[in-house]
């Protein structure tokens, strides 16, 4: 099995500001590397026909966290013949319109592999991580969102 | 009967942070989950969250658990709702 790179995840209410950012990128430096891709994901001010003012997210921390590695070890799998550092953290609590959610820093030798592997993370985080938001509306409504059920997932499942 | 304390989720955290239900002695998580199904229809028939248990997962600290998976003694768990997470 190929050794991966740095990984790094996290699950906290820590912002995912300008300096976290910034600290994202410094910590994926390799001078082996020769692309760095950053992807946020950002509280958006509509969905569904809906104008939002926040989303609150939810998360059970220690599985998620356990499901970030995995996504970032699957990540490093496919990468052949690189060396990537992977980076996975997502914000809990109250976020306002503008607010990072989610952010994915990956470091790699050529930049194929570090958009592929982003991808990935972002995609696999959306069907696998135990996390749920719930949108509140201009209105005064709010409500948790529909999502992806967890049946049939292989995180450690016993019989 | 065993004490099995369910922390809530997402939608399921419309109920509160958890839920408390005495389960038959070596019951299995299928068990639990007919049984918090009937829990929540009772007290709110027109509920969104009794039809919710179906399409969601129980899990323990570490993993998500099958159906079949025994529950012998007194244990918290955790129910895990649709997920839509970034």
């Amino acid at each position: 099995m190929k050794t991966p790179g740095r990984i790094f995840v996290k699950v906290s209410e820590e912002s995912i500001d300008s300096n976290r950012v910034q600290a994202l990128l410094t910590s994926i430096a390799n001078p082996t590397h020769g692309a760095s891709v950053l992807f946020l994901g950002i509280v958006r001010n509509f969905h569904d026909g809906r104008d939002v003012l926040a989303v609150s997210y939810d998360a059970h921390q220690a599985l998620c966290e356990k499901v970030f590695e995995e996504i970032c070890q699957e990540a490093a799998q496919k990468a052949v013949d690189e060396d990537l550092d992977l980076i996975l953290v997502h914000r809990t609590g109250k976020l306002t319109v503008g607010e990072a959610s989610v952010g994915i820093a990956v470091g790699s030798r050529h930049r194929e592999a570090a958009f592929e592997a982003s991808r990935y993370m972002i995609e696999q985080l959306k069907i696998r991580a135990p996390i749920w938001k719930k949108e509140h509306y201009v209105d005064g409504e709010s409500q948790w969102l529909k999502g992806v059920p967890l049946k049939g997932m292989s995180l450690g499942s016993r019989g | 009967m065993i004490e099995v304390k369910i922390k809530c989720f997402g939608a399921f955290r419309n109920l509160g942070s958890e839920i408390t239900l005495n389960l038959a002695s070596e019951s299995n998580v299928g068990a639990l989950r007919t049984l918090l199904s009937q829990f929540l229809k009772s007290q709110n028939p027109h509920g969104m969250e009794a039809g919710l248990v179906a399409d969601s997962v129980f899990a323990d600290e570490t993993q998500i658990l099958s159906d079949e998976s025994r529950i012998s003694e007194n244990v918290t768990l955790n129910i895990l709702p649709p997920v839509c997470g970034g």
